[in-house]
């Protein structure tokens, strides 16, 4: 497999001198993150409704006293039900012609501001039932805005590298913060989570659960892939590529086991921009 | 020939990256900065994970303090297909965003009923029995169970009694 990879290096070369066609590449996964992101809200509308969990009558208060009563009038026209929904809808067919237009740089930097904007509006409403996933993917998309719409390459370099650091500092922060906890480590509390309706998964519960040692090796795992992502910049461009590969699997399992379906397009969007970073300090290192 | 946006870009990307580091940390007052809300928080389950299941109920009270069954608000299952398709967990996500935002204040009862949260709940617990006319006040609790291990739910939160809201027409 090493081997596989080793070969596949000398092609990956010619193609990760191409900077906006990675940026393209990474803006376009983003957008099929977004794109199912927006239609589970719009399938959740009822919840928008004046009686629901996302309502904005409950929330107007709160922007209010964080933005200023004068500031209300307007954000409930884009906010109230069904106007909400609009916002998501307009993302959607922005992510729709980001794909539609893959190539034409300009012209997806151009939507990536359309969506970048979108995105923080809405953020402006409170940000109950997002996750890590709509963060990464704002940034990857936000940063593409700048970068597709500029013609200067140190700006497209500037912004792979930006998102590279992110994911680096994504695994890093996950996986420093909890390889400190001897229930971390111990597999306690991969068990805790496994056991949750909202996170969990019965059968790998149930599996895990009666086989405390095995627990403890995956637990170990994830926190030993996720610690080690700073210093797999610093490795060979196919151990890289090894490792995001490993990362791909643990996205996929995620999204199979927990239901973490949208950290699959959101982090694996930023994959490139990493293994491009990688390449760059490879160049300049060593 | 380089332009002044062409450093600004960069520059811009430093300081968001070097933002985004810092507000890693709990309590971080860049957070307090972070008017757009483009700032990550990747702490994903760290350092302890939420370690229970939660769920929201409602019951109505009426004038002569009877009182329904206890409502589920929120409901939300888990699908098989769960992996491509899971706009519950949003909903999931989003009951133990608004528990985590209430519980710094589950010790000030003097003003529980006037925070964000506990209004979100309120409101929605009202909602199922607005358009019933015998109840008059309404009263939510939160609870919380050990997921797959075990069904049995222990109170976290019980709310005060309100008297329902109904919008008039």
């Amino acid at each position: 497999m090493i081997l596989y990879f080793y070969r596949m290096n000398m092609r990956l070369e010619e193609f990760l001198v191409n900077e906006r066609l990675i940026l393209s590449i990474a803006a376009s996964l983003t957008a099929i993150s977004m794109i199912i992101n927006d239609l589970e809200w719009i399938s959740l509308r009822s919840h928008f409704k004046r009686t629901g969990i996302f309502s904005w009558d409950s929330r107007k208060a709160r922007v209010a006293s964080l933005l200023g009563a004068k500031s209300v009038p307007a954000l409930t026209l884009l906010f109230k039900f069904p106007n909400i929904l609009f916002l998501f809808v307009f993302r959607v067919l922005c992510c729709i012609a980001l794909l539609a237009f893959l190539g034409n740089y300009f012209l997806m930097g151009v939507l990536c501001i359309f969506i970048s904007g979108i995105s923080i509006i809405i953020s402006i409403r409170g940000n109950e039932g997002t996750t890590g996933a709509d963060s990464m993917a704002v940034i990857t998309i936000a940063t593409a805005a700048f970068c597709l719409t500029s013609q200067v390459p140190f700006v497209w370099k500037a912004g792979l590298t930006f998102i590279g650091c992110q994911l680096a500092l994504a695994y890093a922060t996950a996986g420093w913060l909890r390889i400190v906890q001897p229930t971390w480590r111990s597999g306690a509390d991969l068990l805790l989570v496994l056991r949750q309706v909202t996170y969990g998964n019965k059968m790998v519960w149930n599996y895990l659960v009666n086989r405390p040692k095995m627990a403890m090796v995956t637990s170990m795992a994830i926190l030993l892939f996720e610690c080690s992502a700073p210093f797999v910049l610093f490795m060979p461009v196919y151990l890289v590529i090894a490792y995001l590969c490993i990362g791909l699997f643990f996205h996929i399992s995620n999204a199979i086991f927990m239901g973490l379906n949208t950290f699959f397009w959101a982090f694996g969007a930023t994959y490139l921009p990493f293994l491009w970073l990688s390449v760059q300090i490879n160049l300049i290192v060593f | 020939m380089w332009s002044v946006t062409d450093l600004i870009i960069p520059a811009f990307f430093l300081v968001w990256f070097v933002a985004s580091v810092f507000a890693q940390f709990k309590n971080s007052k860049v957070r307090g900065y972070d008017y757009l809300g483009i700032l990550p928080s990747f702490r994903f389950f760290a350092p302890r994970p939420v370690t229970r299941d939660i769920r929201v109920f409602a019951k109505g009270i009426t004038e002569n303090k009877n009182e329904s069954a206890w409502k589920e608000l929120f409901y939300a299952d888990k699908k098989w297909y769960c992996f491509a398709w899971n706009a519950q967990h949003k909903l999931r996500k989003a009951v133990i965003d608004i528990y985590s935002d209430f519980d710094a204040f589950r010790e000030s009862p003097t003003i529980w009923h006037v925070t964000f949260p506990y209004l979100i709940i309120l409101n929605a617990a009202n909602a199922i029995f607005e358009n019933s006319m015998e109840f008059t006040r309404v009263q939510f609790m939160i609870t919380c169970f050990a997921g797959h291990e075990e069904s049995t739910h222990d109170i976290i939160f019980l709310s005060n009694e309100h008297e329902i809201g109904r919008v008039s027409g």
